[in-house]
Protein backbone atom coordinates (compact mmCIF):
# COMPACT_ATOMS: atom_id res chain seq x y z
CA UNK A 1 0.00 0.00 0.00
CA UNK A 2 2.65 2.30 0.41
CA UNK A 3 3.86 2.57 -3.52
CA UNK A 4 -0.30 3.59 -3.87
CA UNK A 5 0.15 6.08 -1.13
CA UNK A 6 3.31 7.12 -2.43
CA UNK A 7 1.90 7.38 -6.32
CA UNK A 8 -1.65 9.69 -4.67
CA UNK A 9 0.98 11.73 -2.99
CA UNK A 10 0.08 11.02 0.44
CA UNK A 11 3.56 9.57 1.62
CA UNK A 12 5.47 13.17 2.50
CA UNK A 13 8.83 13.95 4.07
CA UNK A 14 11.00 11.57 5.12
CA UNK A 15 9.12 8.51 4.45
CA UNK A 16 8.84 9.59 0.80
CA UNK A 17 12.19 9.50 0.59
CA UNK A 18 12.98 6.57 1.94
CA UNK A 19 10.50 5.26 -0.18
CA UNK A 20 12.35 7.01 -3.29
CA UNK A 21 15.35 5.17 -2.37
CA UNK A 22 14.27 1.59 -2.09
CA UNK A 23 12.54 2.35 -5.47
CA UNK A 24 15.62 2.91 -6.52
CA UNK A 25 16.91 -1.05 -6.35
CA UNK A 26 13.66 -2.69 -5.66
CA UNK A 27 12.18 -4.21 -8.95
CA UNK A 28 8.97 -5.51 -7.21
CA UNK A 29 8.42 -2.02 -5.76
CA UNK A 30 8.93 -0.17 -9.24
CA UNK A 31 5.99 -2.71 -10.70
CA UNK A 32 3.73 -1.78 -8.16
CA UNK A 33 4.27 2.03 -8.46
CA UNK A 34 3.88 1.88 -12.08
CA UNK A 35 0.67 0.00 -11.73
CA UNK A 36 -0.72 2.64 -9.47
CA UNK A 37 0.88 4.82 -12.03
CA UNK A 38 -0.90 3.54 -14.87
CA UNK A 39 -4.61 3.17 -12.79
CA UNK A 40 -4.66 6.58 -11.10
CA UNK A 41 -2.78 7.98 -14.21
CA UNK A 42 -6.02 6.99 -16.22
CA UNK A 43 -7.63 9.72 -14.74
CA UNK A 44 -4.98 12.65 -15.35
CA UNK A 45 -5.70 12.99 -19.44
CA UNK A 46 -9.36 14.88 -18.64
CA UNK A 47 -8.98 18.72 -19.36
CA UNK A 48 -5.77 19.58 -21.83
CA UNK A 49 -4.94 22.97 -21.60
CA UNK A 50 -2.34 24.62 -23.70
CA UNK A 51 0.76 26.24 -22.27
CA UNK A 52 1.49 29.74 -23.77
CA UNK A 53 4.55 29.60 -26.36
CA UNK A 54 6.90 31.06 -24.05
CA UNK A 55 7.09 27.65 -21.88
CA UNK A 56 8.54 26.16 -25.14
CA UNK A 57 11.00 29.02 -25.59
CA UNK A 58 12.04 29.08 -21.85
CA UNK A 59 12.95 24.51 -22.17
CA UNK A 60 14.66 25.03 -25.60
CA UNK A 61 17.06 27.81 -23.77
CA UNK A 62 17.32 25.05 -20.68
CA UNK A 63 17.66 22.29 -23.02
CA UNK A 64 20.60 24.44 -25.21
CA UNK A 65 22.13 24.62 -21.57
CA UNK A 66 22.14 21.29 -20.81
CA UNK A 67 23.67 20.07 -24.10
CA UNK A 68 26.49 22.85 -23.98
CA UNK A 69 27.65 21.37 -20.32
CA UNK A 70 28.01 17.60 -22.17
CA UNK A 71 29.52 18.86 -25.48
CA UNK A 72 31.08 22.24 -24.76
CA UNK A 73 30.08 24.24 -27.82
CA UNK A 74 32.15 27.10 -29.71
CA UNK A 75 30.35 30.39 -28.60
CA UNK A 76 30.34 32.47 -32.08
CA UNK A 77 30.42 35.66 -32.20
CA UNK A 78 27.16 37.27 -32.40
CA UNK A 79 26.50 38.28 -36.22
CA UNK A 80 24.05 41.92 -35.26
CA UNK A 81 25.64 44.27 -33.13
CA UNK A 82 23.65 46.75 -31.65
CA UNK A 83 24.51 50.41 -31.39
CA UNK A 84 23.91 50.72 -27.62
CA UNK A 85 24.59 54.57 -27.91
CA UNK A 86 22.26 54.96 -30.23
CA UNK A 87 19.67 53.52 -28.80
CA UNK A 88 19.92 55.48 -25.38
CA UNK A 89 19.32 58.50 -27.74
CA UNK A 90 16.40 57.17 -29.34
CA UNK A 91 14.65 55.29 -25.92
CA UNK A 92 16.11 58.62 -23.92
CA UNK A 93 12.83 59.81 -23.48
CA UNK A 94 10.95 56.39 -22.72
CA UNK A 95 13.75 55.91 -20.21
CA UNK A 96 12.78 53.40 -17.13
CA UNK A 97 11.86 53.62 -14.06
CA UNK A 98 14.37 51.32 -12.12
CA UNK A 99 12.19 49.34 -9.33
CA UNK A 100 12.81 47.02 -7.00
CA UNK A 101 12.17 44.70 -3.97
CA UNK A 102 14.07 42.05 -3.74
CA UNK A 103 16.41 39.61 -2.05
CA UNK A 104 18.70 40.45 0.85
CA UNK A 105 20.69 37.62 1.57
CA UNK A 106 23.02 37.21 4.58
CA UNK A 107 25.64 34.78 5.51
CA UNK A 108 25.91 34.16 8.76
CA UNK A 109 28.25 36.32 10.60
CA UNK A 110 30.57 34.42 12.60
CA UNK A 111 33.43 36.40 15.25
CA UNK A 112 36.36 36.41 14.13
CA UNK A 113 39.12 34.37 15.61
CA UNK A 114 42.58 34.26 15.42
CA UNK A 115 44.40 32.71 12.25
CA UNK A 116 40.41 32.58 10.66
CA UNK A 117 38.99 33.97 8.10
CA UNK A 118 36.45 36.83 9.64
CA UNK A 119 32.69 35.94 7.24
CA UNK A 120 30.94 38.82 6.66
CA UNK A 121 27.39 39.59 5.57
CA UNK A 122 27.36 39.99 2.41
CA UNK A 123 23.98 41.46 0.39
CA UNK A 124 23.24 39.08 -2.87
CA UNK A 125 23.05 40.94 -5.74
CA UNK A 126 20.23 41.19 -8.00
CA UNK A 127 19.39 43.60 -10.62
CA UNK A 128 16.55 44.75 -12.68
CA UNK A 129 15.30 46.67 -15.42
CA UNK A 130 12.02 48.58 -16.60
CA UNK A 131 11.20 48.43 -20.19
CA UNK A 132 8.96 50.95 -22.42
CA UNK A 133 8.31 49.99 -25.47
CA UNK A 134 6.94 52.04 -28.18
CA UNK A 135 3.70 50.57 -29.11
CA UNK A 136 2.57 49.46 -25.22
CA UNK A 137 1.32 51.56 -22.80
CA UNK A 138 2.26 48.78 -20.13
CA UNK A 139 5.65 47.84 -18.75
CA UNK A 140 7.89 45.27 -18.19
CA UNK A 141 10.00 44.95 -15.51
CA UNK A 142 12.60 42.57 -15.39
CA UNK A 143 14.51 41.00 -12.50
CA UNK A 144 17.64 38.90 -12.29
CA UNK A 145 19.43 37.20 -9.14
CA UNK A 146 22.75 35.88 -11.11
CA UNK A 147 23.61 33.76 -8.10
CA UNK A 148 20.19 32.08 -8.32
CA UNK A 149 20.85 32.19 -12.21
CA UNK A 150 16.81 33.04 -12.67
CA UNK A 151 15.44 36.00 -14.22
CA UNK A 152 11.69 36.89 -13.75
CA UNK A 153 10.11 39.21 -16.06
CA UNK A 154 6.36 40.90 -15.06
CA UNK A 155 4.10 42.68 -17.39
CA UNK A 156 1.83 45.17 -15.72
CA UNK A 157 -0.32 45.01 -18.46
CA UNK A 158 -1.05 42.48 -21.51
CA UNK A 159 0.55 43.42 -24.80
CA UNK A 160 -1.13 44.34 -27.65
CA UNK A 161 1.15 42.97 -30.12
CA UNK A 162 -0.18 40.60 -33.18
CA UNK A 163 -0.42 36.68 -32.20
CA UNK A 164 2.19 36.00 -34.52
CA UNK A 165 4.60 38.23 -33.02
CA UNK A 166 6.87 38.53 -29.84
CA UNK A 167 9.31 40.51 -28.16
CA UNK A 168 12.66 39.08 -27.30
CA UNK A 169 14.83 40.21 -24.57
CA UNK A 170 18.68 40.32 -25.13
CA UNK A 171 21.68 40.88 -23.11
CA UNK A 172 23.83 43.16 -24.38
CA UNK A 173 27.66 42.86 -23.61
CA UNK A 174 30.63 45.60 -23.39
CA UNK A 175 30.83 44.81 -27.41
CA UNK A 176 27.80 45.25 -28.01
CA UNK A 177 27.06 41.15 -28.57
CA UNK A 178 23.85 39.69 -27.57
CA UNK A 179 22.15 36.91 -25.65
CA UNK A 180 18.90 35.69 -25.54
CA UNK A 181 17.18 35.25 -22.40
CA UNK A 182 13.78 34.74 -23.35
CA UNK A 183 10.88 36.12 -24.36
CA UNK A 184 8.79 38.81 -23.14
CA UNK A 185 5.84 37.32 -21.61
CA UNK A 186 2.70 38.69 -23.37
CA UNK A 187 0.95 39.18 -19.84
CA UNK A 188 1.36 38.49 -16.06
CA UNK A 189 4.83 36.98 -14.73
CA UNK A 190 7.19 34.81 -15.95
CA UNK A 191 10.43 33.16 -14.84
CA UNK A 192 13.41 31.59 -17.15
CA UNK A 193 16.62 30.50 -15.96
CA UNK A 194 19.69 32.76 -16.94
CA UNK A 195 21.42 30.83 -20.10
CA UNK A 196 24.25 28.79 -18.89
CA UNK A 197 26.94 30.64 -21.47
CA UNK A 198 26.42 34.02 -19.47
CA UNK A 199 27.88 35.40 -16.56
CA UNK A 200 26.49 38.46 -15.15
CA UNK A 201 28.12 40.08 -12.67
CA UNK A 202 27.41 43.76 -12.89
CA UNK A 203 24.75 46.05 -14.22
CA UNK A 204 24.63 46.51 -18.05
CA UNK A 205 21.81 46.66 -20.77
CA UNK A 206 19.48 44.63 -21.93
CA UNK A 207 17.20 45.66 -24.97
CA UNK A 208 13.96 44.29 -26.90
CA UNK A 209 13.24 43.06 -30.28
CA UNK A 210 10.42 42.86 -32.17
CA UNK A 211 10.35 38.78 -33.44
CA UNK A 212 8.07 36.51 -35.04
CA UNK A 213 6.14 34.49 -32.52
CA UNK A 214 8.64 32.05 -30.82
CA UNK A 215 11.78 34.44 -31.40
CA UNK A 216 14.09 35.17 -33.35
CA UNK A 217 15.51 32.39 -35.73
CA UNK A 218 19.24 32.87 -35.34
CA UNK A 219 19.76 31.71 -32.06
CA UNK A 220 22.05 34.43 -30.72
CA UNK A 221 21.09 37.83 -33.13
CA UNK A 222 17.66 39.50 -32.99
CA UNK A 223 16.26 39.26 -36.40
CA UNK A 224 13.96 42.13 -36.10
CA UNK A 225 13.75 45.48 -35.06
CA UNK A 226 15.24 46.56 -31.52
CA UNK A 227 12.65 48.26 -30.11
CA UNK A 228 14.56 49.63 -26.90
CA UNK A 229 17.18 48.98 -24.61
CA UNK A 230 17.03 49.81 -21.15
CA UNK A 231 19.49 49.74 -17.92
CA UNK A 232 20.30 46.80 -15.72
CA UNK A 233 20.43 48.27 -12.48
CA UNK A 234 22.09 47.09 -9.43
CA UNK A 235 19.13 47.08 -6.93
CA UNK A 236 21.45 47.57 -3.48
CA UNK B 1 -2.83 2.98 -30.62
CA UNK B 2 -1.09 5.04 -33.12
CA UNK B 3 -0.65 7.55 -30.63
CA UNK B 4 0.99 5.10 -28.10
CA UNK B 5 3.16 4.55 -31.22
CA UNK B 6 4.01 7.96 -32.42
CA UNK B 7 4.67 9.03 -28.48
CA UNK B 8 7.60 6.15 -27.93
CA UNK B 9 9.15 6.99 -31.04
CA UNK B 10 9.30 10.18 -30.09
CA UNK B 11 10.82 9.46 -27.09
CA UNK B 12 13.25 6.99 -28.55
CA UNK B 13 14.58 9.85 -30.53
CA UNK B 14 14.54 12.12 -28.06
CA UNK B 15 16.77 9.76 -25.80
CA UNK B 16 19.33 9.81 -29.13
CA UNK B 17 19.39 13.78 -29.04
CA UNK B 18 16.63 14.68 -31.87
CA UNK B 19 15.53 17.87 -31.22
CA UNK B 20 12.89 17.99 -33.71
CA UNK B 21 11.42 15.07 -32.39
CA UNK B 22 11.57 16.50 -28.80
CA UNK B 23 9.88 19.62 -30.05
CA UNK B 24 7.11 17.19 -31.72
CA UNK B 25 6.93 15.23 -28.86
CA UNK B 26 6.30 18.70 -26.76
CA UNK B 27 3.62 20.05 -29.42
CA UNK B 28 1.59 16.15 -28.98
CA UNK B 29 1.72 16.02 -24.96
CA UNK B 30 2.12 19.65 -23.64
CA UNK B 31 -1.61 20.63 -23.13
CA UNK B 32 -1.87 17.37 -21.32
CA UNK B 33 1.04 17.53 -18.86
CA UNK B 34 -0.05 21.63 -18.84
CA UNK B 35 -3.74 21.00 -17.77
CA UNK B 36 -1.90 18.43 -14.77
CA UNK B 37 0.10 20.85 -13.64
CA UNK B 38 -1.96 23.68 -13.73
CA UNK B 39 -4.67 21.39 -11.92
CA UNK B 40 -2.81 20.42 -8.66
CA UNK B 41 -0.44 23.61 -8.93
CA UNK B 42 -3.44 26.60 -9.34
CA UNK B 43 -1.10 29.19 -10.00
CA UNK B 44 0.42 29.56 -13.70
CA UNK B 45 3.41 30.68 -12.99
CA UNK B 46 3.65 27.81 -10.77
CA UNK B 47 2.78 25.34 -13.62
CA UNK B 48 4.83 27.04 -16.01
CA UNK B 49 7.78 26.83 -14.19
CA UNK B 50 7.15 22.90 -13.79
CA UNK B 51 6.51 22.74 -17.16
CA UNK B 52 10.41 23.89 -18.25
CA UNK B 53 11.07 21.37 -15.42
CA UNK B 54 9.55 18.72 -16.75
CA UNK B 55 10.86 18.87 -20.27
CA UNK B 56 14.21 19.51 -19.17
CA UNK B 57 13.94 16.34 -17.33
CA UNK B 58 11.72 14.49 -20.04
CA UNK B 59 14.83 15.67 -22.27
CA UNK B 60 17.11 13.86 -19.70
CA UNK B 61 15.00 10.89 -19.14
CA UNK B 62 14.10 10.03 -22.66
CA UNK B 63 16.05 7.14 -22.57
CA UNK B 64 14.91 5.23 -19.62
CA UNK B 65 11.57 5.37 -20.83
CA UNK B 66 10.59 1.63 -21.27
CA UNK B 67 7.88 0.96 -23.74
CA UNK B 68 6.62 -2.53 -22.26
CA UNK B 69 6.32 -1.12 -18.65
CA UNK B 70 3.43 1.47 -19.76
CA UNK B 71 2.31 3.97 -21.79
CA UNK B 72 4.65 6.98 -22.93
CA UNK B 73 1.90 9.86 -22.03
CA UNK B 74 1.38 8.02 -18.35
CA UNK B 75 5.11 8.14 -17.97
CA UNK B 76 5.18 11.93 -18.40
CA UNK B 77 2.43 12.63 -16.54
CA UNK B 78 4.11 10.68 -13.76
CA UNK B 79 7.20 13.25 -13.82
CA UNK B 80 4.76 16.11 -14.09
CA UNK B 81 2.70 14.82 -11.04
CA UNK B 82 5.83 13.93 -8.44
CA UNK B 83 6.85 17.73 -9.91
CA UNK B 84 4.09 19.09 -8.79
CA UNK B 85 3.85 17.22 -5.66
CA UNK B 86 7.28 18.36 -4.91
CA UNK B 87 6.80 21.92 -5.47
CA UNK B 88 3.00 21.79 -3.53
CA UNK B 89 5.27 20.13 -0.77
CA UNK B 90 8.01 23.35 -1.07
CA UNK B 91 5.35 26.17 -2.42
CA UNK B 92 1.99 25.15 -0.33
CA UNK B 93 1.61 27.96 1.84
CA UNK B 94 2.01 30.55 -1.12
CA UNK B 95 -1.21 28.16 -2.48
CA UNK B 96 -4.51 29.49 -1.39
CA UNK B 97 -5.92 26.45 0.54
CA UNK B 98 -9.89 26.65 0.29
CA UNK B 99 -11.15 26.58 3.77
CA UNK B 100 -12.84 23.78 5.18
CA UNK B 101 -16.05 25.60 5.13
CA UNK B 102 -15.98 26.34 1.40
CA UNK B 103 -18.64 24.95 -0.77
CA UNK B 104 -17.33 21.65 -0.89
CA UNK B 105 -17.30 19.85 -4.20
CA UNK B 106 -15.06 17.01 -5.97
CA UNK B 107 -12.42 18.56 -7.86
CA UNK B 108 -13.22 19.06 -12.04
CA UNK B 109 -12.09 15.39 -12.72
CA UNK B 110 -15.88 14.73 -12.65
CA UNK B 111 -16.18 11.28 -13.21
CA UNK B 112 -18.80 12.81 -15.50
CA UNK B 113 -17.44 14.00 -18.89
CA UNK B 114 -15.55 11.78 -21.28
CA UNK B 115 -12.55 13.52 -22.82
CA UNK B 116 -13.06 14.77 -26.44
CA UNK B 117 -9.53 14.87 -26.58
CA UNK B 118 -8.39 11.59 -29.26
CA UNK B 119 -4.97 10.91 -27.77
CA UNK B 120 -6.65 10.22 -24.37
CA UNK B 121 -9.42 8.87 -26.17
CA UNK B 122 -7.47 5.99 -27.72
CA UNK B 123 -4.74 5.69 -24.74
CA UNK B 124 -6.85 5.74 -21.86
CA UNK B 125 -10.72 5.24 -22.29
CA UNK B 126 -10.71 1.52 -21.02
CA UNK B 127 -8.47 2.37 -17.58
CA UNK B 128 -10.47 5.58 -16.90
CA UNK B 129 -14.09 3.46 -17.12
CA UNK B 130 -12.70 0.95 -15.02
CA UNK B 131 -10.93 3.51 -12.93
CA UNK B 132 -14.37 5.64 -12.55
CA UNK B 133 -16.64 2.79 -11.91
CA UNK B 134 -13.73 1.73 -9.48
CA UNK B 135 -14.11 4.91 -7.43
CA UNK B 136 -17.57 4.69 -7.73
CA UNK B 137 -18.33 2.04 -5.31
CA UNK B 138 -15.78 3.31 -2.84
CA UNK B 139 -17.72 4.96 -0.08
CA UNK B 140 -17.75 8.71 -0.45
CA UNK B 141 -15.37 9.95 2.02
CA UNK B 142 -13.20 7.16 0.75
CA UNK B 143 -13.39 8.36 -2.56
CA UNK B 144 -13.53 11.85 -1.95
CA UNK B 145 -10.39 11.43 0.54
CA UNK B 146 -8.54 9.95 -2.93
CA UNK B 147 -9.20 11.87 -4.88
CA UNK B 148 -8.13 14.91 -3.34
CA UNK B 149 -4.89 13.57 -2.59
CA UNK B 150 -4.24 12.62 -6.20
CA UNK B 151 -6.14 15.52 -7.61
CA UNK B 152 -5.02 18.57 -5.61
CA UNK B 153 -2.19 17.04 -3.95
CA UNK B 154 -3.35 17.08 -0.23
CA UNK B 155 -1.78 15.95 2.61
CA UNK B 156 -3.29 13.87 5.02
CA UNK B 157 -3.05 16.94 6.86
CA UNK B 158 -4.44 18.95 4.28
CA UNK B 159 -6.99 16.72 4.12
CA UNK B 160 -7.82 16.53 7.43
CA UNK B 161 -8.66 20.24 7.69
CA UNK B 162 -10.60 20.20 4.34
CA UNK B 163 -12.64 17.39 4.80
CA UNK B 164 -13.19 18.85 9.02
CA UNK B 165 -12.61 14.93 10.05
CA UNK B 166 -9.74 13.82 12.34
CA UNK B 167 -6.16 13.25 11.29
CA UNK B 168 -6.35 9.39 11.86
CA UNK B 169 -9.57 9.35 10.08
CA UNK B 170 -8.67 10.64 6.72
CA UNK B 171 -5.49 8.72 7.11
CA UNK B 172 -7.40 4.97 7.10
CA UNK B 173 -10.28 6.78 4.27
CA UNK B 174 -7.11 7.05 1.78
CA UNK B 175 -5.52 3.85 2.96
CA UNK B 176 -8.61 1.88 2.52
CA UNK B 177 -10.17 3.90 -0.48
CA UNK B 178 -6.74 2.61 -2.12
CA UNK B 179 -6.75 -0.79 -1.06
CA UNK B 180 -10.60 -1.55 -2.23
CA UNK B 181 -9.40 0.71 -5.54
CA UNK B 182 -6.47 -2.34 -5.53
CA UNK B 183 -8.79 -4.98 -4.86
CA UNK B 184 -11.53 -3.66 -7.51
CA UNK B 185 -9.30 -3.28 -10.49
CA UNK B 186 -7.66 -6.44 -9.62
CA UNK B 187 -10.64 -8.50 -9.51
CA UNK B 188 -11.80 -7.33 -12.97
CA UNK B 189 -8.56 -7.34 -14.83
Amino acid sequence: MLAAEYVAGTLVGSARKRFRRLLKTDADLQREVRNWEARLGSLDTIEPVAPRDLVWTGIEQRIAQERSKVVPIKVERPTVRINVLRLWGATATAAAIVMAVLLFRQSSVVAPQQGQPQIVSVPAQAFVAAIKLPEEEGQWTVSLVPDSRSLRIHASQPAKLAADRDYQLWWIDDSGGTTSLGLLPRSGAFQLALPAKLTITGPGTVAVSLEPAGGSPAESSPSGPVLTAAPLLSMI
Amino acid sequence: MADVERLSRLLEATARGDQSAFAELYRASSSHLYGLLLRMLKRRDLAEEAMQDCYVKIWQKAGTFDGDKGSPLTWMLAIARYRALDLLRIKRPEVVMPDADDDFSLPPMALADESQDPLARTEETQGVAKMREGLNQLPEEQRTAVLLAYYEGYTHQELAKRMNAPLGTVKSWVRRGLARLQEFLDESA
